[in-house]
Parts: structure tokens; C-alpha cells; sequence
């Protein structure tokens, strides 16, 4: 040890794969937590799931809210349109993702934040050159990235949907009809955690092309809200309700999810949601290529 | 030998930034010279392992042949010529997160990250962001960051850029002590030819992709031929006859003489012919070629031949 400089070499195993990429995706999956506006969106963000948990807590009758005719009336018998809000239906669990509204502003709140943000905040403060120049590759940067970044929103996507359905189970009387649900729930939560690694994948991949955070985030609000959009007004003029799930990002998503769980679904069309989210994700992975070549790095 | 490129070619697509280059960087610290474009980052990239050389083999002391570029990057430091930081992150957790990402395990990257940033002097700051620093402190944060995994080669753009006076001896003063005290072998790529003389023990000098000068900065300076000032006393004689009969020699006046001598010449010829011409010799001191002047000497002929090119 050098006593005037107070310096030791180092004597440690170095770690490998994953282990040396952990710390990256930890620290992307905390920076909504670094400032309190951050963390007062997440607890936003979570105010569906927690509207839905009031729902069961009213419905079981742990909370005696409304009148009683109201609430049988609403666990007993609900047509098949009402699906999303029986607990005993699967859909009710997965309504809160799902659905354009609020399910589709909250997850757009939260990935802008986050994972849309990620990695072109990084380049405008020339943190790539600090990154690329260690021990990992460009794209085990972005791996990282993306890595934290679905964890944090699955937080919300898949997480919240899961405390719902343990709840409804705790809840019940008896779990014969949960117990029902079980199959269809357990893919659909596999088909939610699928589109959510999807969607921040794009989302990262967005990040990767924009030239500033902002840019990024002006970018994936488009794609989500504006694909939704003019998806809609198309489909609407040429009378052909299957556009809206081959043109919009969100709805295409939607669409794999049911499809995956298989819940009903009308006037989709489920090849034209694979494709699409896959063309999508093709393109961009062939643009953020180039940009995330180790040359750029240094300049 | 630390590292050595052996006839590396670097080309992006049709250019060649970098044609057949030769060099070792021992170790101590090497001045890495050379105009915009030379090719100096080109260098910094393949050794870095972000650019694959389209000819020729780097050999790094401590690693296997084919390393892969991650563990050619675990075994060098960088530290990068513009401002860069991590957003909203403080100097403990930037230091600290790059050496968990050189494969620190967690434990050891936090207790390396108080080490190095006390050692750059700037441990009363480190819970501070970096966006929040001065020029000086980031550039302190910087060079911590390229030493919080124990690398035995450090790569320094520019390390002085931007720096008051004082800032800029702190940081060469910190760059001597790593390749001196600490073994560390330096690559010290700058413009500012007095901070690698102030810092460097050899010298490479890059110029439109390939090595105009290289050696020792003593050997660089010294030239080929030795040039002396002379001071006799007293002034009145001539000693132009004398002087240059042993080689070339020019009367500043006053009894002053540049006296330059062949590199075999002994100088006991001048104090003879001195004496010859009546006079005694007061002093006699042998001058240096700055590193400006072998700079500039090295890279003229390449910036000749781009006037005449364009």
C-alpha cells in the first residue's frame, strides 16, 4: 500500500454475465425514486389497481359501501360484457393494464418517465462514453437498461394485477371460482409480462435513436397515442375494425395478451397484432443499431 | 512492455484513420502528440476494444491473446476528454457503479470508490452530483472513475482541459504520482506539449495515421547535433576562426557564441580554443530542442503535403 497516495491494489474476483449488468438494471429501476415527483407518479400510477382493490374489498363485503341490492347485483350474474368488472372473470384483473383508459395514460406516465428516457439521458450528458469504455458491450448496456426498466413497470403491469387476484382469493368465501380462473389468469399474466418486456423494449429502442431525453419522450408518446389514435379514426372510415389492432402499438399488445389468455375477443385481428409489433420492433432494432455501435462511443 | 500495437491498420469504410502503426507503450507515462486527426483516437479506440483494427495485433502484458474486447476494457482505465457524468448521480455512486460494471463485486466497488475519490482529493465532495461540480472537481471525478477498478494502463484525454493553473499542476501532480509512485503505465494523449514534459518520460508523435517522431522525451529533445552557448572572458578576442574548426558556430556578441558541435565532438576543443584566443571560458551550456520544436519538425512535412494535397 502506498502511504502517502493511501492506495491499495485491488484483490478481488471479478464478476461476469448478469451479475455485472444487475447493477445497471438496479439503478435504472430506481431512478423514478430519486426525486419525490417520481415517486408520487409511481403511487399515481398505482391508483387503478388500488380503485380495483376497493372494488373487491366492496363486492365481498369487507367495506359496506352502497346499497346492498347494487352490490349483488353486481357479483351475482354479470352479462359477458361485464366481464372486466366480475372478479370471478379473469378480464377483471387484467382490465386495469389493458384498457386504453386508464390502463394505457398510466403505463405512457411511466415509461416516459423511465424506460423512454434511459438511455438518450445518458447520451446527452456523454454518460455512453463512461459506460461503453467498461467491462460490458454496448448492447449488455442496453440489456441493462431494459432490464431495469420492465422490472420497474411490471411493477405495475404484472405485479398489481397479481396482488388483485391473491386478494380476491383471500377474500372469497370460498375459491371455487377463483380457483376457475386460475388457467386463463396465469397466462394472461404471462402474456401481460411478455408485452410489458415488448413494449419497453421499444420504448428503449426509441431512446436509443432519440438524440435527447426529450426527443425520446415526444417520440414514444406519439407512437402509443398516436398510433391509437389514427388507428382509430381509420378504422372508423373505412369501416374495418380489425385496423385498429394491426395499426395501433397499444391495441396490437392488447390484442397478444387476450389472445395468449385466451379471453374472447371481437373484430381483432391477432396475426395482424403479431406482425405488427414485430415489424415495429424489427425496424427499430436495425435503427438503434447503428447508433449503438462501440465507435460511437468516443468521438 | 505494457502494450504494444504491431503494424495496426484502422480503417472506416474507404478511410484510413491509422496505417500500419508500431508501437509499445512501456511503462511509466507516454505523451500520445498529434494535430486533430492524426489518429490519436483511433488508437484510443482500438485499444479500447470498440474499433477492430482491419490489420496487424495488439498485445496487451497482462492478458491472453484473442481478450475479448469487455476484458481488455476490465483491464485499462479511461478517462474521457469531454465532460461526462452519469445524470443525477453523485460521485460515490458514478465511481462506484462503473467499477461494479468492470466486474467489481458491490462491496469492493464501494470501498474502491472511497479510496480513489480521497485519493483525487475529492472525498469532502463525493455525496455531491456530479452535474453540480466545477470543471476542475468533474475532471478529478473522472480520472476516479478510471481508476476505481485497479487498472495497470490508464488512457488520459486531454486530463487538463479546461483547468485554472492551479487545478492543472494538482491534476499533473496526480498523473506523476500514478506512474511513479503507483506503477501505473500512463498514455497521455493531449495538445499541450508542456504538460507532457512536465509529466511524460517518452513521447509519441502522430501524424496523419502514423508515427512521425517517438522515443524518449531526452533522446527527442537532444537532436542531432549538440548546440551550445558559449561565454568567454574577456570579450575582445576572435574565436570564430577557432570554434569553427570543430563544427559550426555563429558570434551572439559580447564574448557570446552558439557554438553546435557534431554528436562525437568532445568539448574539450572549445575551452582550447579559448585559450588559444586569449580568453577563459565563464560558461558553457548545452541547449534543448523544446518539445514544441520537435513537435512541430515531426508534423511539418505532413501538414506540407495536405497545403499541396488541397
Amino acid at each position: 500500500m502506498s502511504q502517502a497516495l493511501h492506495y491499495r491494489p485491488l484483490d478481488c474476483e471479478r464478476v461476469t454475465g448478469l451479475k455485472r449488468l444487475w447493477p445497471l438494471a438496479r439503478q435504472e429501476m430506481t431512478t423514478l425514486f430519486r426525486t419525490k415527483w417520481g415517486v408520487a407518479l409511481f403511487f399515481v400510477c398505482l391508483f387503478p389497481s388500488l380503485g380495483r382493490l376497493v372494488m373487491l374489498l366492496i363486492m365481498f363485503g369487507v367495506v359496506d359501501f352502497g346499497p346492498r341490492a347494487l352490490r349483488e347485483r353486481l357479483t351475482e350474474n354479470l352479462p359477458p360484457d361485464l366481464d372486466h368488472i366480475n372478479p370471478a372473470r379473469a378480464a377483471f384483473y387484467f382490465e386495469t393494464a389493458l384498457s386504453t383508459m386508464p390502463g394505457m395514460v398510466f403505463f405512457l406516465m411511466l415509461t416516459s418517465m423511465v424506460v423512454a428516457r434511459c438511455i438518450a439521458r445518458d447520451r446527452a450528458t456523454n454518460g455512453l462514453e463512461l459506460y461503453w469504455t467498461r467491462g460490458i458491450s454496448p448492447w449488455g448496456y442496453v440489456f441493462g437498461k431494459w432490464l431495469g426498466g420492465v422490472l420497474l413497470t411490471a411493477s405495475v403491469t404484472v405485479l398489481m394485477p397479481l396482488v388483485l387476484w391473491l386478494a380476491a382469493w383471500f377474500l372469497a368465501k370460498d375459491s371455487a371460482l377463483l380457483t376457475a380462473t386460475a388457467g386463463q389468469f396465469f397466462l394472461g399474466l404471462l402474456g401481460l409480462a411478455l408485452m410489458t418486456a415488448i413494449w419497453t423494449a421499444i420504448g428503449a429502442l426509441i431512446s436509443a435513436i432519440a438524440s435527447s431525453a426529450n426527443l425520446a419522450m415526444v417520440l414514444w408518446a406519439m407512437l402509443i397515442v398516436g398510433s391509437s389514435a389514427v388507428a382509430f379514426v381509420l378504422s372508423r372510415a373505412l369501416g374495418e375494425p380489425e385496423l385498429r389492432s394491426c395499426l395501433s402499438f397499444w391495441d396490437a399488445g392488447r390484442v397478444v395478451v387476450r389472445d395468449l389468455a385466451s379471453l374472447p375477443q371481437r373484430n381483432v385481428s391477432v396475426g395482424g397484432a403479431y406482425g405488427m409489433l414485430l415489424a415495429l420492433t424489427t425496424v427499430l432494432f436495425a435503427l438503434a443499431r447503428r447508433r449503438m455501435r462501440g465507435v460511437e462511443a468516443l468521438q | 512492455m505494457t502494450v504494444e500495437l504491431r503494424n495496426v491498420t484502422i480503417r472506416y469504410g474507404d478511410f484510413t484513420a491509422v496505417e500500419d502503426l508500431s508501437v509499445t507503450f512501456e511503462q511509466g507515462s507516454v505523451g500520445l502528440l498529434g494535430r486533430n486527426g492524426a489518429g490519436k483516437s483511433s488508437v484510443l479506440k482500438s485499444l479500447l476494444g470498440l474499433v477492430r483494427p482491419a490489420s496487424g495485433t495488439m498485445r496487451f502484458a497482462a492478458l491472453q491473446d484473442g481478450a475479448s474486447a469487455a476484458e481488455i476494457r476490465s483491464y485499462v482505465g479511461y478517462m474521457p476528454e469531454r465532460d461526462a457524468h452519469l445524470p443525477q448521480a453523485t460521485a460515490f455512486e458514478m465511481v462506484s457503479m462503473l467499477g461494479m460494471l468492470s466486474g467489481l463485486p458491490k462491496r469492493d466497488a464501494w470501498r474502491r470508490a472511497h479510496e480513489v475519490l480521497y485519493l483525487v482529493g475529492l472525498d469532502e465532495q463525493r455525496y455531491r452530483p456530479v452535474s453540480g461540480y466545477s470543471a476542475g472537481m468533474r475532471q478529478k471525478a473522472k480520472l476516479a472513475a478510471a481508476l476505481v477498478h485497479d487498472p495497470q494502463v490508464l488512457f488520459l484525454d486531454e486530463p487538463t482541459n479546461g483547468l485554472d493553473p492551479a487545478g492543472r499542476r494538482e491534476m499533473l501532480d496526480l498523473v506523476r504520482q500514478l506512474s511513479r509512485d503507483l506503477g501505473k503505465s500512463v498514455v497521455f494523449s493531449t495538445h499541450i506539449l508542456q504538460d507532457v514534459e512536465a509529466v511524460c518520460d517518452s513521447a509519441v508523435v502522430m501524424e496523419r495515421g502514423r508515427i512521425a517522431a517517438q522515443g524518449a522525451l531526452k533522446e527527442l529533445t537532444a537532436g542531432v547535433e549538440r548546440e551550445f552557448r558559449l561565454r568567454v572572458e574577456p570579450s575582445t578576442g576572435d574565436l570564430l576562426p577557432g570554434l569553427q574548426g570543430l563544427g559550426r558556430a555563429e558570434s551572439l556578441g559580447e564574448g557570446r557564441y552558439a557554438v553546435w558541435l557534431p554528436e562525437d565532438e568532445p568539448t574539450n576543443g572549445v575551452f582550447e580554443a579559448a585559450r588559444a584566443a586569449g580568453a577563459a571560458v565563464r560558461s558553457l551550456t548545452l541547449q534543448r530542442r523544446t518539445l514544441e520544436e520537435v513537435f512541430l519538425s515531426a508534423v511539418r512535412p505532413g501538414a506540407q503535403a495536405a497545403e499541396e494535397q488541397a
